[in-house]
């Protein structure tokens, strides 16, 4: 009897798989090409319209793939394990690394033309290469920057040099004098916001901090031997976080649950903010005149921004390679599709999108946010960046509440090298 | 009716046999083959994998690094981070703040509703209604009445004190991050313990507290000698239930201060998710959570031990 049920078992087994194996079928080469992406509604909105454009102008279908920003990367990771990878994915830049060292994305320049290759900016390049060959695997429209936004009034009163271009940036002993005689103004509860409010164990804290650790001589890993040890916890690297530590300790940051507008909301109540390119909008819609954009202070080697936002890849097992190369050729030349960016404030990534994005032009407004991107550091590209970034992240969180910089950083070093070890060291990074 | 007897009749009597018959046995194995078959690819499929994920250096995005075997070493890893215990720590801190002020309040307002004559059921889905929005929604209000300076919290502080407290930055601190977190989840998840208790409560019979009455023992003697040992099954559930909740802390976590500051609020689920999802190691990751159930059952097994002596006696 048993033996029966056995069988009967597996009969409705072997049907079922019958059934989910036929609805997946082999996808050949076909009129239709797919896009993974990500975003606010606005950005949404953007790469919709310009699919449908380019549609309508080529006739060739496009797929859209939404996959919400929280859950982004283990989707991704999911397509992986199903081998259902899109042609075309968007992805976060301090990611691609780790996806070319794993074989999943192709190199970009034969699908897309010249001309939009030389039109990138050599902040959007330096996300966009794999070090290892040093070849292009992405693109991108955007980019970001990160600033100094400063209320001009406070400035003045306390009689602070305003600099004007990126070479003329504040020394960080300079900007830790101006920071002690802001928080002797009255009307300035906290002279730096720093966001802490974006939450200081995420991406914000080694996206907008680390370039203070490379300002100084520092970085988040040895980019030459890919060690941590050494560089996250160098002699530079402690100088700069220790400047992190006693503003935290005089009280002169805006706390986490302060939000992110105290430079612009009706109080004032802090006299300079340290955050993206997309505090502008907000803060220059409130404080109008009064806003000046400032680079980051210099911790020794000048100053250092960071870069990256979303770029747009094509995966290596595309059955679509060329038609997903024209789908992004199209969006990134669609100049609807940019004024699109450039009415959210989109950093731009292109020279062609820089000149339909006046803000970034204008020398009173952002012009020197955008003279960063000559400038700019990316993230390490190494595949154990995920492991740097929250190692950095906590380090940096335990820094702001008191912990022994050099601990905590000694302790992220540590992590991050046990990490490349478990790993054989990454090859061929190892070499 | 007769036929559903005549069925009923036969099982029982195979039952104490301890044999079925061959047609009885294919239909129970029918009956139950989807639920197995789903509880077997969703929970014991994946259960025993991340066994055998937790020895390995398996990460989220394969990479061309072959997966090897690594032995113990994350388990030593895990163990000698400090992130570890200090996660370890705050998930007990949490628990035995969490369960008290949850069920005592649930219990409160289970009794106060259950005297009541009007408006029964208007008040009782008043109450439960915290419960049934969902976390995610509670949490991102409850961080706007944390706000500082100028949060509803600390404007309620400052009115019971006359100017004397406050404001206290709620989340950003390392001795309130987590009491305020304890008092959001608690107030958030009540309604639950709260309906659990209502249901005991009525089943205590009314004749008892008549009786008690009549011999002239007051409120809390009533409560004390009739109320809460009647609840010794109820308590029973509710505690397991609650503890197995709290020690699964995550989203309130990942909302409000994504462990800081400082760690303090760091749970063993937010550990996990962290080294699994943004830091991509899932050996590493499969590992922890596998400690996580060991404590999990550990703690189960000794309240369940503890309280069937309990019961015993």
């Amino acid at each position: 009897m048993s033996k029966r049920i056995f069988t009967s078992l597996l009969v409705v087994l072997v049907i079922c798989s019958a059934v989910f194996a036929g609805g997946q079928g082999e996808t050949g080469p076909s009129n239709k090409v797919s896009i993974m992406f990500q975003g606010p509604d606005t950005e949404q909105a953007a790469i919709r319209d310009s699919a449908r454009r380019f549609t309508d102008a080529t006739s060739i279908e496009v797929e859209l793939l939404f996959t919400p920003h929280d859950s982004y990367t283990e989707k991704l990771a999911g397509y992986i394990s199903a081998k259902q990878l899109p042609d075309v994915i968007q992805l976060d830049a301090p990611n691609l690394s780790n996806l070319v060292w794993s074989g999943y994305i192709e190199e970009i320049a034969p699908h897309i033309s010249d001309a939009l290759v030389a039109d990138m900016t050599l902040s959007n390049k330096a996300q966009c290469t794999y070090p290892i060959d040093g070849k292009l695997y992405a693109i991108s429209q955007i980019d970001s920057t990160v600033l100094l936004y400063a209320n001009k009034t406070y400035l003045e009163k306390v009689g602070a040099r305003i600099p004007r271009s990126v070479d003329d940036a504040w020394s960080v002993e300079e900007f830790d004098a101006i920071l002690a005689k802001l928080a002797a103004l009255p009307e300035v509860t906290w002279p730096l916001d720093i966001m802490r409010s974006y939450g200081t164990t995420g991406e914000w804290a080694t996206y907008g901090f680390s370039p203070a650790l490379q300002s100084a001589g520092g970085d988040l890993i040895d980019r030459d031997n890919w060690e941590a040890g050494g560089a996250v916890n160098s002699a530079e690297s402690i100088k700069a976080m220790e400047y992190f530590q006693k503003w935290a300790q005089k009280g002169w940051l805006v706390p986490s649950s302060g939000g992110d507008n105290q430079l612009y909301n009706a109080d004032r109540a802090a006299a300079m903010a340290w955050c993206g390119h997309w505090l502008w909008a907000p803060a220059s819609a409130a404080l109008g005149g009064d806003l000046v954009v400032i680079p980051l202070p210099d911790f020794g080697r000048g100053t250092v921004t960071p870069n990256g936002s979303w770029i747009w890849s094509i995966t290596s097992t595309s059955k679509n390679k060329d038609k997903a190369g024209q789908l992004i050729e199209f969006m990134l030349t669609d100049e609807k599709f940019l004024k699109d960016w450039a009415a959210i404030g989109a950093y731009p990534a292109l020279k062609s999108f820089a000149r339909l994005s006046p803000d970034y032009l204008d020398p009173d407004k952002m012009a020197i946010a955008f003279a960063q991107a000559d400038y700019a550091v990316s993230r390490p590209p190494h595949p154990a960046y995920p492991t740097i970034t929250v190692e950095f992240a906590r380090a940096f969180d335990a820094i702001l509440n008191g912990t022994d910089v050099k601990t905590a950083l000694d302790k992220a070093a540590k992590a991050v090298d046990d990490d490349i070890e478990d790993n054989d060291g990454y090859p061929p990074f190892d070499r | 009716m007769s036929k559903n007897r005549q069925l009923s009749v036969r099982s029982a009597g195979s039952k104490s046999d301890g044999l079925l018959t061959g047609h009885d046995r294919l239909q129970e194995l029918m009956m139950i083959f989807p639920a197995l078959m789903l509880l077997f690819l969703f929970l014991m499929l994946p259960f025993l994998m991340s066994i055998e994920l937790s020895f390995t250096n398996q990460r989220l995005v394969q990479g061309p690094v072959a997966t090897k075997f690594i032995g113990l070493r994350n388990y030593v890893r895990i163990l000698s981070d400090h992130d570890f215990w200090q996660a370890l720590w705050n998930v007990v801190r949490f628990s035995l703040m969490v369960i008290p002020l949850q069920c005592g309040f649930a219990l409160v307002m289970a009794n106060f509703l259950n005297k009541l004559c009007v408006m029964k059921g208007f008040l009782r889905s008043l109450f439960f209604l915290p419960f049934i929005t969902p976390m995610v929604i509670v949490t991102v209000i409850w961080q706007t009445i944390y706000q500082y300076p100028n949060g509803i919290m600390n404007s309620i502080l400052e009115a019971v004190s006359f100017g004397t407290l406050g404001p206290v930055e709620w989340l950003g601190s390392e001795l309130w991050a987590m009491p305020a977190i304890v008092l959001l989840s608690a107030w958030q998840a009540y309604g639950f313990q709260m309906i659990i208790y209502l249901g005991g409560l009525q089943n205590i019979p009314n004749e008892i507290y008549e009786a008690a009455d009549i011999d002239g023992a007051n409120g809390w003697a009533q409560f004390r000698f009739i109320t809460w040992p009647s609840l010794l099954n109820t308590n029973v559930l509710i505690l397991i239930i609650t503890t197995i909740q709290a020690l699964k802390l995550f989203t309130q976590v990942n909302i409000l201060t994504k462990g800081g500051p400082n760690g303090t609020t760091n749970t063993l689920v937010h550990y996990i998710y962290e080294s699994g999802f943004v830091g991509q190691k899932i050996g590493y990751s499969a590992a922890s959570s596998l400690l996580l159930f060991l404590l999990i059952l550990g703690i189960f097994l000794v309240q369940r031990l503890s309280l069937s002596r309990l019961e015993n006696n």
